[in-house]
């Protein structure tokens, strides 16, 4: 069940996402012509002029809509970026109020040095358009303004780290001839970048990144028009608090709009997680990374193990944390089936709690896995007010569980002794991407009920940013 | 460059009105937010005609006015508030009986499109929205559709921040109890 605030939002939405254009602006009535007359005037033609006429104006115009839908879907086809004509967008969002339309980073076919590229797709339809990598590039993670058309995507040297590289705009067009343009940005090459994320507005770039002394981290807001640096937040005395190898998802956020970015991450000395919050801009263009922003959610380590393995997920106002809570029962003997147990929980944040355990679950899953079958969840998305969430989880058959180093791309695995909670000791499977074979879910969580979505599994839990909404 | 908007946004040309400046201004101004003031006015109204319309008077009226803004810089604040203005007008006009609601969003031309692609869940809680008292929907439209903060639809609607709390949160209540006893 949805609450009321959402069918709300999911309404205004879906009734505002019909008007994509606006008449010409008349400043000067015509002489003699009062303002009122003209406009009644007006409504009346586009009403039709008599009850009779209006009687059939409804069906008519479904019947138009539908046949445009019609002609529209047959002429989507075709897995390059040219010559693709995607269905032109009815409404900004899609089931639960996820945006309509993503992109995600297409991991590469994991042979030699294949580039990643990226899937630009919709949530509603289910299709998705490919883009091509620029020569010698590959995608490393992928950040979204509010307009559902605007994205920024990360590339670095194909073969390379991935940490040092350039930002692409990427802006979707449905319903024209062109409905992906590739364009270079402003933004000077970066190097260390740990995560990135558009404004709202799509006016402002932040960057995390590694600073220019040794250990330092800091945080870059540049303006999107100019490439200009702005304003900077450093770990200057304090120690760096996020991971150099994280795997968080979505580790910065806009807030707010353009007013504020929630950071969130594992200190690198104790693993506490947090996330704080970075009011732009800042008074002097500088600031201290710990100092001058505001800690927003700091959790006991109970609650923290619970979403080790999951990344978290900031909602866009700044007071909801998602995250995919794991549990894993672990049975007598070797031999029998281990029970695990899923909750997409959502955490409020807040400045003058920071502590607070409260949570609430938009949905759970419990498994019996049997010795050579792993699971893995995440959390993709989060509605504004925190009551929807967009989740995954995946089951997959493994002839055998080896440590193996991560090759960048398709799949792989490693341990980690993490234990989660509950009462297991053994170690805990990490996987980047989809297992080939896995049986995938994703959808919308709200209140305990799920709705399916139609998302390509090869863009699935794909760490640090790899999809966007 | 757009030299309309580094010249002197001051009243000219023609004695006792708007002048060429404010001509460019007002369109400027017109060709970044018209689309999202009509889907605003959209909201409030369910009739694309009658959104377009009241977006049409309320940019008329601040290019009138234009030459008695304090600053230039509160023209979309003022556009915006003369927005609400003219669709709680209209809203009064029509006596606000939510059967006039769904008539007029089932027979009013585009509407009828708009009706067909929002579909007859959304239908229904739009028109629970529009048959709320003025302050709450339009708390709740500012906060849940335009995204705004309490303090930024505070400043809006002309009211406290505290207010814009209670009235939304009475607009949440009132909408959660119209949705559940509808059959």
């Amino acid at each position: 069940m949805t609450s009321t605030e959402d069918r709300a939002r999911a309404a205004m939405r879906a009734i505002g996402g019909t008007v994509q254009g606006a008449p010409p602006l008349r400043l000067d009535p015509a002489p003699g012509e009062s303002r009122s007359a003209g406009r009644w005037a007006r409504r009346t033609w586009r009403r039709g002029n008599s009850p009779r006429m209006r009687s059939w104006l409804a069906p008519a115009a479904a019947a138009a809509v539908v046949v445009t839908v019609a002609v529209t879907l047959v002429l989507v086809r075709g897995p390059q970026n040219d010559g693709v004509v995607p269905p032109p967008a009815l409404t900004s969002f899609g089931p639960g109020g996820v945006p309509r339309y993503y992109v995600a980073v297409e991991p590469g076919t994991g042979k030699g040095d294949s580039p990643n590229g990226l899937l630009a797709g919709d949530t509603v339809t289910g299709q998705t358009i490919p883009v091509k990598p620029p020569p010698h590039m590959s995608f490393r993670s992928v950040t979204a303004a509010a307009d559902d058309r605007t994205f920024f995507a990360f590339a670095s040297q194909a073969g390379g780290t991935g940490t040092t590289g350039l930002w692409f705009a990427l802006v979707l067009a449905p319903g024209t001839q062109n409905m992906v343009t590739l364009a270079s940005t402003a933004i000077a090459q970066q190097s260390g970048v740990a995560a990135s994320a558009l404004s709202a507005s799509g006016k402002y770039l932040a960057v995390a990144e590694r600073g220019p002394a040794e250990g330092q981290q800091r945080v870059v807001v540049f303006a999107v028009d100019t490439g200009r640096p702005l304003d900077v937040w450093s770990t200057k005395t304090a120690p760096a608090i996020w991971l150099a190898e994280s795997v968080q998802q979505n580790l910065l956020t806009w807030i707010d709009g353009d007013r504020a970015i929630a950071l969130s991450g594992y200190a690198a000395a104790t693993s506490q997680a947090s996330v704080r919050r970075l009011s732009f801009p800042l008074p002097s263009g500088h600031g201290d990374l710990i100092a001058d922003s505001q800690l927003i959610w700091s959790p006991p380590a109970s609650t923290q193990l619970a979403c080790a393995l999951s990344p978290l997920v900031v909602s866009v106002d700044g007071t909801s944390i998602a995250c995919a809570a794991t549990s894993i029962q672990v049975p007598p003997t070797l031999s029998g089936s281990e029970q695990w147990t899923t909750s997409w929980r959502v955490y409020q944040a807040s400045v003058r709690d920071p502590a607070s355990t409260k949570y609430t679950v938009a949905y759970q899953v419990t498994k019996q896995l049997q010795a050579n079958v792993i699971a893995q969840s995440q959390v993709l998305w989060a509605s504004p007010s925190g009551s929807a969430v967009l989740g995954a989880w995946a089951t997959a058959s493994i002839p055998s569980v080896s440590p193996s180093p991560s090759s960048g791309n398709g799949p792989s695995i490693g341990t980690s002794t993490s234990s989660g909670i509950g009462t297991s000791t053994a170690p805990m499977v990490l996987v980047s991407g989809v297992l080939p074979g896995a049986v995938v879910h994703v959808g919308v969580m709200s209140h305990g009920t799920f709705t399916p979505l139609r998302l390509p599994r090869d863009i699935l839990f794909l760490p640090n940013g790899g999809i966007a909404w | 460059m757009d030299t309309s908007r580094s010249a002197p946004l001051t009243p000219g040309g023609r004695v006792g009105g708007p002048g060429a400046d404010a001509t460019a201004d007002v369109t400027e101004l017109y060709r970044a937010h018209a689309v999202g003031l009509i889907r605003l006015a959209i909201v409030m109204l369910g009739d694309r005609a009658a959104a377009e319309d009241v977006v049409q008077d309320a940019f008329l009226g601040l290019y009138r006015r234009w030459a008695g803004l304090s600053d230039p810089a509160n023209a979309l604040t003022y556009v915006r508030s003369a927005v609400l203005n003219r669709c709680r007008n209209e809203l009064r006009q029509r006596g606000r009986s939510r059967s006039h609601e769904l008539a007029a969003v089932a027979v009013a031309g585009e509407s009828a499109e708009a009706a067909v692609l929002v579909g007859e869940e959304h239908q229904r809680v739009l028109a629970a929205i529009r048959a709320l008292p003025d302050r709450q929907r339009e708390a709740l439209v500012l906060r849940f559709y335009l995204d705004m903060s309490e303090e930024e639809a505070a400043r809006a609607m002309g009211i406290s921040r505290g207010t814009v709390k209670s009235a939304t949160h009475r607009a949440v209540a009132a909408l959660g109890r119209m949705l559940k006893e509808e059959p």
